[in-house]
């Protein structure tokens, strides 16, 4: 394609209006030419201008589906703080390489090395966790001073609360969760099945981008839980486990749903 | 760190990204998710799909922050682009009967373009655009909120398609010329 040609298509390509053939041979074009690289950014600007004015208000479930499948993903473990200077993409792609790297040999050495040993202890210390949630939404119910989990959460409605909706990914209503100042939480209701015995819902709250496990709801959903909520928690989320739980997720999130900062006082 | 974010240039965004910062991400969605949905809507009619289209551009930029090349203009033009590239492949696929078929019904409502125009909240955007030449208008307009390619327009228009594509790009070049102080820098 000579340059004429490509200019010629230049204005079609930038609306995505050109056949894919064309599309192939202006881009084999104009990865050469600076010429009109630079028409393609000053189109796209343009392009850009006039899509602002159908700017409009997006359901929130879309940005939870965002956050699910990109922060649960494990890619976002302690990084270094951002440099806060411009950077060209091919700076961009090494510096994401050099991060990827270092995980890649943290897991490695992790097999014989003092990672290892941290990993152990931080997985003997989840396992204690759950194993021990079942007391421990009993030693709550005590705390609230109420004979049942369902007293407990009609008590809770009663006062100031905060009420979180979790949404599955077609964005209907899952479950919904009552949130007291104090950082009791009450799982009230659900849509989601019941699972056979072997396996467990378990609730997940998302404190800085890691998945901290908030309790064990049992096989049926229906059931009321009574949790307790940290003041760091972002998000609350569920997934289907074993029946002992787990120590992070192992499978897919069934639904999340996003907790104001102002939910929870000082806990 | 929220305010610096919120402050914070395209391309220190997009270093964010890179190094997994997910309130990086969040300031990205915070600014230009409107946008992103809002055109993918327009293109698609069907809600749902375009949820989908704005969910898949931001797990995009997530794992591909190095597409983007800040000195080649705003994020918001890249992220755009990828909307609108993304849309149309659907709306071309045969995948998508069910939103062709919902946005014919939308498209042969009688005034299309003007409606459009009226959703163009930005008062001087739709004032460039109602300056133009009414073919170089309208054929950017079939082309970028319609979906169509050029030869489409040039059988709406009933034109031949050389004609076609000069209006787009002599449309385009006229925008530029008059809404040159509404692009940021690419340095912003």
């Amino acid at each position: 394609m000579t340059h004429d040609e490509a200019g010629a298509l230049l204005g079609a390509y930038v609306l995505d209006a050109t056949s894919e053939e064309e599309r192939e041979a202006l881009e084999a074009h104009v990865s050469g030419c600076a010429h009109c690289q630079a028409e393609l950014a000053a189109h796209r600007e343009i392009a850009a201008l006039m899509a602002a004015g159908l700017s409009t208000e997006v359901p929130a479930r879309v940005w939870e589906q965002v956050a699910a499948s990109t922060f649960l993903s494990g890619s976002h473990e302690a990084q270094p703080p951002p440099r806060l200077v411009p950077l060209s993409s091919s700076k961009l792609a090494r510096a994401r390489r050099e991060v990827l790297a270092r995980r890649a040999r943290g897991l490695a050495l992790g097999l014989g090395g003092a990672a290892a040993a941290a990993a152990i202890v931080l997985a003997s210390v989840f396992g204690t966790e759950v194993g021990q949630l079942h007391s421990q939404v009993r030693s709550l119910e005590q705390q609230v001073g109420a004979a049942s989990v369902a007293e407990a959460a009609a008590l809770a409605a009663a006062g100031p609360h905060v009420t979180v909706a979790l949404a599955a990914a077609d964005g209907s209503r899952a479950a919904t969760v009552v949130v007291a100042p104090k950082g009791f939480a009450y799982w009230i209701s659900s849509s989601l099945g019941e699972l056979p015995a072997s396996e467990t819902y378990q609730l997940w709250g998302l404190v800085e981008g890691k998945p901290v496990s908030l309790g064990l709801l049992g096989p049926d959903p229906r059931q009321a839980g009574l949790f307790r909520v940290g003041k760091g928690t972002s998000k609350l989320m569920v997934t289907a486990e074993p029946a002992g739980g787990a120590p992070s997720p192992t499978t897919a999130v069934l639904a999340v749903g996003t907790l104001p900062s102002s939910a929870v006082e000082e806990s | 760190m929220k305010g610096d974010l919120a402050s914070a240039s395209d391309a220190a965004l997009a270093v964010g990204v890179a190094r997994w910062r997910e309130e990086a991400l969040a300031e990205v969605y915070r600014r230009n998710a409107g946008a992103v949905f809002g055109l993918a809507r327009r293109l698609l009619v069907d809600e749902a799909l375009a949820e989908e289209v704005t969910q898949e551009v931001f797990v995009g930029f997530w794992e591909h922050p190095e597409r983007y090349d800040p000195a080649r203009g705003s994020l918001r033009a890249f992220l755009l682009a990828v909307t609108h590239g993304r849309a149309v492949d659907l709306l071309r696929s045969e995948l998508s009967r069910r939103a062709r078929e919902q946005r014919a019904r939308a498209v042969a409502g009688p005034d299309f373009e003007q409606e459009i125009v009226e959703l163009m909240a930005n008062e001087q955007v739709r004032q460039a655009l109602n300056r133009l030449p009414p073919a170089e208008r309208s054929a950017i307009e079939l082309a970028y909120f319609g979906g169509h390619t050029y030869r489409e327009v040039a059988t709406i228009q009933n034109e031949p398609e050389g004609t076609v594509k000069s209006r787009i790009r002599s449309g385009l070049r006229r925008l530029e010329s008059e809404l040159a102080h509404l692009v940021q820098g690419a340095d912003r």
